[in-house]
């Protein structure tokens, strides 16, 4: 059975009452300490680290310690606390997953969770977690695991709704899921790459100037424009018209990158040229698509680090690419903006694109 | 030796040169009172002594390297928000009597410079070597004698300006971007083209 215990002043404290499992605090001034201190409570009386302020929390053999200004013992105790609860994948380009944890901080009461719904989209995830109902013992943890999928809704909004002990505790899920197209643009008719800024300007006739900046950094667009035929160009086409509401992994053409090796199962991307001056690589990308034109497979990967002539992947490359028919790009997030299809004859067509990139939140 | 940037009040200096084979044109933004009705006579009332430049020019990005350097740069500005040194790609001032290293007295070709002059202006000197020199004009001055301009700078010249040894004497404007947007128009993977306006901030002078 825990005990709990008060100090309200600085000095040497002998809880000789306690008993393994019991819980100690310290006045309510505590401040985080860390973790890993093994105190035996039990034989030794326990010194006050600092002046009048400071706080323990004890479990057998380890300790906790909080900032019971905010978070104190009569804000964390005696109730559930569920963390976190909203998770968000934020752009889906590859198989994640995330925990929440059901922490039952009642001191002397287990707690039942007796039901978990969901409500909103019912796929494009996978829960892994206990069966309900299931008991939580005082100060026990229960652990859940959800993994987003790769294939699912494109804007995935999911809530776990948990009763707990009659109450409702909710979990919320959300993603954006991207799109992907292989074909290269047109090289012989250019292509356009802008940054935009929004800067609110005001101004007088004697020129004098106020600015100020509405944008954190600067929006891109691209202007592509792909020459394609046959099938090629039904898909690519197709893949637009789907994708009129969603969200696209767009390449940086200009800051292409030819690799040398890159294998399935590693994560490591050997480059035949420097990417120091790749300033989209360098300064803004968080994901990389790697491209077999041969093969008209594509695969995108989050970033690690990168290296002069190296890019590391945060997971491993799934699919095989020959690296001769390979090319990698930097991409940036973004929605289209316009499509044109303009006929060239009866098969091969002249496609448009305008995309602008799409800030998640 | 190398570059002499003074007199700049820790504002940046935008190093690409334009590219000429593209539009190149400078013209000056007009603010005045003209006061009139139909069927009378007008009346013009001054608002300012200032006609801030304004200029487009086209960049070449013939390399990467170049590529990064303008993009780095178009960001770190944030667009319009924050102000940097242009150097105006023509002729502002023609040299007429050498200067030696430590004056601080430039001579020359009577150009009229001195009626526009206001007091901040900064000029640069493109010296042959490739090196920039930067000054601000402390004085502007008709010399009617001899018929020229006489430019006194604030800080004297660390080398000797001959009219020889030099490519060109322009004007140092303190500018902003005129365009939130920066458009890329790329050729290849490592060619690219961007026009660029920029307009002059006469009343940000008195701050560096």
């Amino acid at each position: 059975m825990a005990a709990f215990y008060g100090f309200p002043e600085e000095g040497t404290v002998t809880p000789e009452a306690a008993r393994a499992g019991d819980v100690i605090i310290v006045n309510s001034h505590a401040t985080l300490l860390g973790d890993g201190l093994d105190v035996d409570y039990r034989d030794e009386s326990m010194t006050l680290l600092t002046p009048q302020g400071k706080g323990y929390v004890l479990s057998p053999r380890q300790w906790w310690a909080f900032d019971a200004h905010d978070f104190g013992e009569e804000n964390l105790f005696n109730r559930i606390w569920i963390t976190p609860t909203a998770i968000d994948f934020g752009f889906v380009t590859e198989v994640d997953s995330a925990t929440f944890e059901i922490w039952n901080a009642w001191l002397r009461r287990a707690v039942t969770v007796t039901s978990r719904t969901t409500t909103g989209n019912a796929t494009g995830f996978t829960l892994t977690a206990a069966a309900t109902p299931f008991d939580i013992a005082p100060m026990g943890l229960n652990t859940s695991t959800v993994q987003i999928e790769l294939d699912g809704p494109s804007q995935q909004d999911t809530t776990f709704v948990m009763i707990i002990d009659g109450a409702q505790y909710t979990v919320d899920i959300t993603a954006t899921r991207t799109l992907t197209f292989t074909s290269e643009p047109d090289w012989g008719r250019g292509l356009e790459f802008g940054y935009t800024f929004q800067t609110i300007v005001f101004t007088n006739p004697y020129f004098v100037e106020q600015r100020r900046p509405a944008a954190p950094c600067s929006w891109r667009r691209s202007r592509l424009l792909f020459l394609v035929n046959g099938a090629i160009a039904q898909d690519l086409f197709n893949t637009f018209i789907y994708g009129h509401d969603k969200v696209f992994c767009v390449p940086i053409y200009q800051e292409r990158m030819d690799p040398v090796t890159l294998t399935a199962g590693t994560k490591t991307i050997t480059l035949a040229a420097s990417t120091v001056s790749l300033w989209n690589l360098n300064n803004r990308a968080t994901h990389v698509m790697l491209v077999d034109h041969a093969l008209g497979v594509a695969e995108v990967k989050a970033i690690d680090t990168i290296a002069a002539m190296t890019i590391t992947t945060d997971e491993a490359i799934v699919a095989t690419f020959d690296p001769d028919a390979t090319t990698v790009y930097p991409i940036y997030f973004g929605i289209l903006h316009a499509v044109k299809l303009d006929p060239a004859t009866d098969t091969t067509s002249l496609l448009s694109a305008e995309f602008r990139e799409y800030i998640d939140g | 030796m190398a570059d002499s940037l003074l007199n700049l009040g820790a504002q940046p200096l935008f190093t690409l040169a334009p590219n000429w084979a593209t539009s190149l044109n400078t013209s000056f933004a007009i603010s005045r009172l003209l006061t009139e009705y139909p069927g009378t006579a007008q009346a013009l009332d001054s608002l300012t002594d200032d006609a801030p430049y304004m200029f487009d020019a086209g960049f070449l990005l013939a390399t990467k390297a170049e590529e990064y350097t303008l993009l780095a740069f178009f960001n770190a500005r944030r667009g319009m928000n924050q102000r940097f040194w242009m150097r105006h790609p023509q002729a502002a001032f023609t040299l007429k009597t050498a200067a030696l290293a430590g004056s601080s007295s430039l001579t020359c070709e009577s150009n009229a410079s001195w009626q526009p002059f206001r007091g901040w202006e900064r000029l640069y000197i493109r010296m042959s070597t490739g090196d920039t020199l930067t000054r601000q004009i402390a004085t502007l001055t008709h010399d009617t004698v001899a018929d020229t301009a006489v430019l006194t700078l604030s800080s004297p010249l660390d080398r000797g300006v001959t009219l020889t040894n030099h490519d060109l004497i322009g004007r140092l404007p303190l500018v902003r971007l005129a365009d939130d947007t920066l458009s890329h128009k790329i050729a290849s993977d490592k060619v690219s083209e961007v026009d660029l306006s920029f307009i002059e901030l006469v009343k940000e002078y008195a701050e560096l």
